[in-house]
Order: structure tokens, then sequence, then C-alpha cells
């Protein structure tokens, strides 16, 4: 038993998910713009930027004390650092959000590298740019291999418990025609 | 029918045996050091979920809760044992309160059983679709304060652990996933039991010259340890390890679902097989575990506008309602059922639908374990690290921004790594529900065993088929991402 055991905890480790490391970002969206004012609005941005298709969402609240107006624009723009491409511009559309109104839209990364994102938001009571920096990174999914090593661990876990199965349903058999 | 009770061959490891922990969980105050670190984690949410940000990816009480505790909680299920209600934070203030208030009520005889308890779960699993407790931060606080309010009325009132076993709407869900966990609170010798005059695992113990002291309880769930069988309505409190006097109760691994399968009479519970409301319960948290997965797939939006097109409104209560229904009462009923009543054909038995429907309903909780552990799994996942952050905004919200400027792209695991998890906690699932299955088809039906457990098959395929393609949709990453 302490064969499969071993076997057991060597394909656990094996197929343990690879962790994310801090400086590139694999998982869901996270912010890269808080609280800033822009016109009557504060505005949050958050983003996943998977290299293929990255997206963002604005997030925008009414500035404290006044009624959320519809802005007539929201717009995100992302050019590489490098320069080696224009800018390119993306009009956000309006999504369903309990906390304020948010606006979402992809964007094109065609390499991970560091992109310049500007979000633009117009409306009749004013309006701004807003500007910051994000790297696109490849958006985790894994290959066949990957998908091999992890599904090891759930075989063994699978066999494991097959086995102690079988030997408890021999035993109680068993212990039932010795009883009876 | 074919009922012989099975017996139990010695289990390998027991955890108080083991170094540090085993030290630990012995110790007297083992169970408060795990309360008061989540009773302190509970007030800073329920603060900050009133006074914080409004975003719910953003709030502690929104993010702990429903990324963070319900991933960890079936996990620690699934691999260990019933440890969060052993860490139930409610219990903890329910204890301060009785140094004042003796409770004199005895929980009413006909309401001792699970349905109040499983309407309950059914109603939060509502609340939680009808308010969008998960993009709440400020409901999600009222849900804590509610759930602490609500304990300790009920056990401030009537006696034992009323509200643990026939109330908590949690304390359901963890009694039925931990009948798959690997370990359980179990007597060591059953020879020393059987020369025991003072049963203090059950009674306590109680000051000598003054009766009315307890120096330390027994199971307050009404577990008699000799005649316990399995996790169904064991907290995992620890009273009856530190009230034995032969030190012979022990938290010892055993087969994950055996006791599924196993017909005897319980302690506290009776016989599984003739319990329609456990029965009930955990036919609950396997079509509980698909509607909640339902519930936050891009599909259900289509499903409930075409629902409030039929009825003409645009009341979201009665459109849930019908959904509800549909999928808690109409589906088991039809699928459950139609396999029963394909049972009854295959043995050729005039035998009624419900107690078939009864015996094999404890099937379903592997499958359930696997749907629930791949949902709450996806959340946890793919928002792990997000509590680091939004720890660091939350304090600095409070005006402490001593934990420094927030990681933000501290996030978790992306969605394409942790599908294959999925996929194999489901299939995992399976195989413990088919082997299950077989086991009662065995029990019940020795002769006829296999052709009885076709249509148990096939249901369970067909369940398993479905949560595969709940969680092939495309989610709303609820609480880690704009989604509610």
């Amino acid at each position: 038993m302490k064969r499969w055991t071993f076997l057991f905890v060597m394909l656990l480790v094996a197929g343990w998910p690879r962790t994310v490391p801090v400086w590139s970002h694999e998982g869901p969206p996270f912010p890269i713009i808080e609280g800033a004012s822009v016109g009557p609005y504060v505005v949050a941005v958050w983003t996943d930027p998977d290299i293929g298709t990255g997206t963002f969402f604005v997030v925008m609240q009414p500035a404290e004390g006044q009624d959320f107006i519809e802005p007539s624009l929201v717009e995100v723009a992302v050019q590489p650092v490098s320069g080696r491409l224009p800018w390119a511009s993306y009009p956000a559309e309006p999504k369903r959000s309990r906390s304020g109104v948010s606006y979402f839209t992809e964007v094109a990364f065609d390499q991970g590298e560091f992109w310049h994102v500007r979000i633009r938001i117009e409306g009749p009571q004013g309006g701004g740019v807003l500007e910051s920096e994000v790297e696109a990174t490849p958006d985790g999914t894994i290959g066949p291999i990957g998908l091999l090593v992890y599904v090891l661990p759930f075989l063994a876990v699978g066999f494991l418990w097959l086995k102690a199965f079988l030997r408890r349903r021999e035993y109680e058999q068993q212990t039932a025609a010795s009883g009876s | 029918m074919d009922n012989a009770p099975t017996t139990t061959p010695q289990s390998g490891t027991d955890l108080l045996e083991w170094p540090v922990i085993g030290r630990f969980l012995r110790w007297r105050y083992a169970r408060p050091a795990m309360q008061l670190p989540l009773l302190l984690g509970a007030i800073v949410m329920v603060a900050h979920g009133f006074v914080g940000p409004q975003l719910a990816p953003r709030n502690l009480a929104s993010l702990l809760t429903w990324v963070h505790y319900r991933g960890v909680l079936i996990v620690v299920l699934l691999v260990a044992g019933n440890f969060f209600c052993m860490a139930c934070p409610f219990m903890l203030t329910r204890d301060w309160a009785r140094r004042f208030f003796k409770p004199a009520l005895n929980w009413p005889r006909w309401l001792r059983n699970k349905w109040l308890a499983v309407g309950l779960l059914v109603a939060v699993l509502f609340a939680y679709e009808l308010f969008d407790l998960w993009g709440s931060p400020w409901w999600t606080a009222w849900l804590i304060i509610g759930y602490f309010a609500a304990a300790l009325a009920v056990d401030a009132l009537f006696k034992q652990a009323s509200f643990c076993k026939y109330v908590c709407p949690i304390g359901q869900f963890n009694f039925a996933a931990s009948t798959f966990s690997p370990l359980e609170v179990k007597v060591r010798d059953t020879n020393t039991c059987a020369t025991c005059t003072t049963v203090d695992c059950i009674k306590g113990t109680r000051h000598p010259d003054d009766r009315e002291l307890v120096l330390q309880r027994g199971c307050e769930l009404a577990l008699f340890q000799p005649e316990k069988v399995g996790n169904m309505d064991c907290t995992f409190c620890l009273d009856c390890i530190h009230a034995c006097p032969h030190d012979n109760v022990g938290i010892t691994t055993r087969l994950p679902g055996s006791e599924l399968w196993d017909d005897t009479r319980r302690s506290g519970i009776g016989l599984f097989s003739k319990r329609k409301d456990l029965a009930a319960l955990a036919a609950i948290f396997m079509f509980g575990a698909l509607l909640n997965a339902f519930g936050m797939v891009s599909p259900v939006y289509a499903v409930q506008q075409w629902i409030a097109t039929q009825l003409g409104t645009t009341n979201e209560v009665p459109v849930l309602a019908i959904l509800f229904v549909a999928l808690l009462i109409v589906e088991p009923v039809l699928l459950m059922g139609g396999a029963a009543l394909w049972t009854r054909r295959a043995t050729g038995t005039p035998e009624p639908l419900m107690p078939i429907m009864t015996r094999f309903a404890y099937a379903l909780i592997p499958l359930a374990c696997g749907v629930w552990a791949a949902h709450y799994g996806f959340h946890l996942l793919t928002g792990l690290w997000t509590f680091i952050p939004v720890t660091q905004a939350a304090f600095a919200d409070f005006g402490l921004p001593f934990l420094g400027e927030p990681l933000w792209q501290w996030t978790g695991f992306s969605t394409g790594a942790v599908y294959p998890l999925e996929i194999g906690l489901i299939s995992l699932g399976l195989l413990g529900t088919l082997l299950v299955a077989y086991r009662i088809a065995e029990r019940d039906y020795p002769r006829r065993a296999r052709r009885v457990f076709i249509p148990w098959a096939v249901l369970v395929v067909v369940l398993w088929a479905s949560a595969l393609w709940l969680l092939s949709q495309p989610m709303e990453m609820r609480g880690t991402m704009l989604g509610g």
C-alpha cells in the first residue's frame, strides 16, 4: 500500500497546477486604474490582457453626490510600447452591473509585450482621458501534454479508490458469509 | 430484500495519533482556537461589506464568502472531513451566549428531521440567485449577520445543538458532503465501550457536587459513539473525544463514501433507507449542485428570458420559482422515479417507488460532491490570490495602509488551466456514484444486482453529462470579475 501512496503523491505533485508568477498574469481580470476622476465619473479599469484577445472593463460610478449620466463615448485604445504598431481604438459597450455601470470591450494583442492603454470617456457633462500600461501575457490554456499531466492525479485517485473499494467489498462479503 | 448489516474493517490512521495535529486536536481549547480566527474574519468581512467598496471583487465580504470560503470548504470536506463545522464561528458566539441564557426548551418533536433545513438550503440557493448575493457585499454582510443571529436565537431557546442538527443550511451541506470524506470521528475499540458504564461521550460530565454544572459536554447532536455510523450529523466538535474517560474516540481514516451503502441503524439517525428527509437532502445536494452551476452560465439567461416572456412578466421571483421547481422537484422526481420504475420492473416486485428512490438517493452524493467541487473549485482557483490585494486595499479603506500598495496582478489560475481539473473532479464523482449505486443494488437485490444497477447507472451518466455540459459553458467569474 505504501508503494501506491508514494505513486499517488508523486502524481499529485506532478499534476498540481503551476502557480502564477506575480510578474505575469494568467488568471481573471485585475484593475489597472482605480478611483480615477474623469469629468463627472469615478472610473476603474479592469483588464484580462491575454495574447490574442484582451478584455477591458471600464467601471463608471457617479462622482460623490451626483447622478449617473450616460456617457456618449467610452473607448479603449492600445499601442505597443515599442511603437511598432499604430494606436488601435475599440468602442466599449455597456454591460449590466450592480455597482454602477461597466463598459466592456475586447482588443487585439498580437504578441506578448507591454502595451500603452488609453481610455477616452466623453459625456454631456465632460469627460477625459486615462492612460496606463499593461503586459499582454499568454492566456494559460494548457496543451495536450499539460492535459495529460492534469489527468494523471485523477486517474491515480480513481485507481486507488477502486482498489480500496474492491478490497472493502471482498472483506464485507467474507464477513457476511462467515456470520451467516 | 437482503439487508445484512455490514462490518467495518479497522481503519489505518488516527489523526489524533499524529505528532502535531493530534496533540493540537486533543487540546481542550482546540475548537475555540480555530473558531476565533474565523470569528475575527467574519467581523472584518461584515465591516468591509458595509463600509467598503460595493464592487464585489474589491470587497472582502463578497470575495471571501463566495470565492474562498466556499471553495476551501468543499476541498477540506473532500480531502479531510467536516472541519468547517468544527471551526464554525457561529457556535463560538452561541457558546458565549449560553453562559448567560440557559435554553429551556426541547426542539419540537415534529421538527426533528431535515425537512426544515432542506427547505432553508433551497431558500439560500434561491436568495443567492434572486438577490445576486455574489455581487453584493452589502447583502452578503447582512447574510453573515443573519446567520449569527439565527444560530444565537435558536440555540438560546432550544437545548442541545438544535441549530446545527435541524436548521443550519451550511451544516446540512457539510453533513451531506462529509459522507464522502476520508475521515470520521469513531470509536477505536468497541470492546472498551461494551464495558463502559458512564457513557460520557453522550451524557457529558457534570460536577459531582453541582449536577447543573457541565464540566464537559457530551454529543449535542445525539450521536452515541458506540452506535454512531459515518459522518451524517457529526460536526467534528471534539466533545466526545474530550468527554471519553477511556480515550477511546479517534478521528480515523476510512474508505470515502462507504457509509452511503451501509444501512445499519445509526445512533441519532436511524436507518438511512427509512429517512425520506435525508434522501431528499441527498437529492437536493445533487440537483442543487447542477442548479447552482446552471445559474452562472450563459444559457440560464436565455431560459429565464423565455420563461419571463411566456409569463409576460419582468418580475424575477416567479421566473426563478419556476426554474427551481423544474430543476429541484420535477426533474429529480422524473429521473429518479423513472430509474425506480425501471428497477421495479427489473426485479419483478410490486415494491412502491418511494422506498427505492430513498435507498438509491444516497448514491448521488459522490457525483454531487464532484459537481460542487468543480464549480466552487473553479471560483477558488481562478481567484486564488485575489484575497491578498483585496485585503491590502481593505486595510487601506479602513485607514490602515500598512500592508502596502495592493498587488492587483495577484489573481489566480486561468480558466483554461482549471477546466481539466473540473472534468477530473466530476469524473471522480461519477466513479464514486457508480460504485455506491452498485453496492446498494448488491445489498438490496443480491440476485439481480446488475439488472437493478443499470437504470441508476444510466441516470448518473445523464447527470454527469449534463454537469460536463454546464461547466463547459462560458461562466461568470463571480467575485473575481465584473460578472454580476
